[in-house]
């Protein structure tokens, strides 16, 4: 009885968090979708702009990287964003709206086209750019709180006062672990749930 | 209601589920992988390189390219996913398991790119 209550609850939250998944997973699709035309249209205009080249995939993908380390940046140095919000917007729409499918393809036509070069570019560039602007929007993210933070010192009495608003403090001082990412990185609290669930 | 808008809501659904479909995945690999590399991710990346591959040979005809496009542009668009291996790659920089991550980006890379070549091949030999 116990176990089925449990059970049950655990596949409505389950559901819940499905349910953000796709409503932001519907628009990040449309969102890639509807720009993929205007964003090759406009890099044709460009000077030294190649035929064929997948400019459309290298701009979503770069700015959807930079936008997830802003989204889980904010979050890990101390922003209360809720585990519906980061469901929505990071595992959702940007997840979505990025894509890697379109990206190897796109890399493979190019090599079978011989323009190898090209190709090598692409994939070098685009995974080097990727990590580097997660990592940028990580850091923007963590500006923004610090400065934030510094403002309300300024314009607070006392210390006490900064302590409210759904800001995770203790996301503030350390890392707050995001759930959704697919990795394991806090290998204690791996154990510990691994013990519990035994 | 123009064809367009028919286009865009249905790539709109197809990336949904594509997008909940490694929600699932993600949720079911995590409860039994339980080390820092990204498997999940990796998996879904490769696989769905390898799907887009094979839709990208296989649906030429004019009466396909409707279906490839909702499959390939919507379902598996939102399905495999760049950010996230982005910030994963970053976060397993971050907490110095530098070597995961190196393995991380390039095993995504090499691995995505075999799997698309491989899809490419064979949807030309079962069309």
């Amino acid at each position: 009885m116990c176990r089925t209550q449990a059970r049950t609850e655990s596949a409505i939250q389950v559901i819940r968090k499905l349910i953000f998944t796709l409503a932001g997973g519907f628009c990040g699709a449309i969102a890639r979708y509807a720009l993929s035309r205007p964003l090759l249209l406009l890099a044709a205009t460009l000077p030294g702009a190649h035929a064929g080249f997948p400019y459309d995939i290298l701009f979503i993908n770069l700015t959807g990287a930079f936008g997830i380390g802003l989204l889980f940046g904010a979050f890990e140095q101390g922003m209360g964003i809720s585990p519906d919000l980061r469901l929505a917007l990071g595992t959702g729409f940007l997840g979505a709206y990025t894509t890697f499918s379109s990206f190897m393809v796109g890399a493979s036509m190019l090599m079978q086209r011989g323009a190898e070069m090209q190709a090598m570019l692409y994939l070098v560039g685009s995974m080097a750019a990727g990590v580097a602007l997660a990592s940028a929007g990580f850091a923007t993210a963590g500006a923004a709180i610090h400065g934030r933070r510094q403002m309300r010192l300024w314009f607070s009495e006392t210390e006490e006062e900064l302590v409210d608003g759904g800001w995770d403090e203790r996301g503030a001082l350390g890392d707050a672990a995001i759930p959704e990412l697919s990795m394991n990185l806090d290998q204690d609290a791996a154990m510990d749930d691994a013990e519990a669930r035994r | 209601m123009s064809s367009s808008f028919l286009a865009i809501l249905s790539v709109g659904l197809a990336g949904a589920l594509g997008a909940g479909a490694r929600f699932l995945t993600v949720e079911w690999i995590a409860r039994r992988w339980r080390r820092p590399f990204p498997l999940a991710s990796w998996l879904i990346n490769v696989g769905g390189s390898f799907l887009l591959g094979l839709l990208t040979t296989a649906l030429i005809a004019p009466a396909q390219l409707g279906l490839r496009t909702l499959l390939g542009v919507g379902f598996l668009g939102g399905y495999t996913t760049f950010s996230t291996l982005s910030y994963e790659t970053f976060a397993l920089a971050r907490r110095n398991e530098t070597r995961l991550a190196w393995l991380n980006a390039v095993g995504s890379v090499v691995a995505g790119l075999a799997a698309a070549f491989l899809g490419l091949w064979l949807g030309l030999h079962i069309r």
